[in-house]
């Protein structure tokens, strides 16, 4: 049987809108698959503490979550949370079951067609922590980030919007993408899971946004070779 | 904390559960949310008992504090209550879900 294992609560509003998107490939399935959540909202925030690692840590959150994934004998773990992946090394030295990356898959994606230069709206922990950036040098791809200011919207639309249920300004949210379109960037990369969520919830299906979760569902899907 | 574990067949109605609550719990940050374990198996009601036990055992391994049945069949429910140690939450899910939302939004908000 099939299981896929999903670290969720990172947050719990994405976790919901990636199974979605699972959920929509495995409507016509006809095999036996089963998805496990191991759901715990109470990990600290991951930004919080890639700025100042006086912080709590998520990192035993994370894998603890990972260690109730393996006693449920899941197939695969994968993880909706761009800002954790900065703990992709630890999380991979913890178990043998395979951890998919959201991160790497997205650069992947970009790589695969053949985008040169893209910008990146993530939380400040992602963007700190430079996850994205060192990918995208590797694969020779152009990076570009919001100014401070638009970065404060960003940061803002994240946490007092998506996290704390509150309405979300899109005006300004599309203010930061097309300063980024004004840059050069091809497209931009939704680099925050709370993004992704706010582009099921608002149906944005603008092709200029590449939607880090969705390629995540996807990969899932067809690491899994499941077919429907 | 307490931690909700959540039982299905049905990767939609189950998801679409689980955001109501999510959307009517008292929240303004991700740490203030509920504690989830969710199993979802699209074979669910065809499986035997031997399987069933396999998943009940489960929850009680990694620490599930109650259970919620989220579909309907009278012999599974009935079995599932008669098999773990979990404080099953419901009976019944379709049409009752919103009493079922009360009672987890309730055991969390007691509980911290």
């Amino acid at each position: 049987m099939k299981r896929i294992g999903i670290i969720g609560g990172l947050g719990p509003l994405a976790t919901i809108k990636f199974m979605e998107l699972i959920n929509e490939k495995l409507e016509k399935v006809n095999e036996e698959i089963e998805v496990l959540v191991i759901n715990d909202p109470t990990t600290p925030d991951r930004t919080n503490y890639i700025l100042d690692n006086k912080n709590p840590n998520p990192l035993s959150n994370i894998l603890e979550m990972v260690k109730k994934l393996e006693t449920l004998n899941a197939s695969i773990i994968v993880m909706p949370c761009n800002t954790a992946s900065y703990f992709y090394k630890e999380i991979e030295a913890r178990t043998s079951i395979p951890f998919i990356n959201i991160v790497l898959e997205t650069v992947k994606y970009l790589k695969e067609n053949n985008i040169k230069s893209v910008g990146l709206l993530a939380t400040d922990g992602t963007i700190k922590s430079g996850i994205y950036e060192e990918l995208l040098n590797t694969y020779q791809i152009n990076y570009l980030i919001p100014t401070n200011d638009e970065q404060k919207i960003i940061s803002s639309i994240i946490y007092d919007g998506i996290k704390s249920g509150m309405e979300i300004d899109l005006d300004k949210f599309y203010q930061v993408i097309n300063s980024l379109k004004t840059k050069g960037a091809e497209c931009v990369v939704l680099g925050c899971t709370e993004l992704s969520a706010l582009r099921q919830i608002y149906h944005l299906e603008d092709k200029f946004l590449v939607d880090a979760m969705k390629i995540l569902a996807d990969r899932t899907i067809s690491y899994l070779n499941i077919k429907n | 904390m307490a931690t909700f574990a959540f039982l299905g067949n049905n990767y939609q109605k189950l998801t679409t559960f689980l955001e109501q609550i999510i959307l009517k719990t008292n929240a303004t940050s991700d740490q203030e949310h509920i504690k989830m374990h969710i199993i979802i198996n699209n074979k669910l009601l065809t499986k035997d008992t031997n399987y069933i036990k396999s998943l009940l055992n489960k929850f009680e391994k990694i620490q599930s504090d109650y259970l919620c049945l989220c579909f309907d069949n009278e012999t599974l429910t009935n079995f599932i209550k008669d098999n773990t140690s979990l404080q099953v939450l419901n009976t019944k899910f379709l049409n009752h879900e919103d009493e079922l939302i009360e009672k987890i939004i309730s055991i969390h908000e007691s509980r911290g």
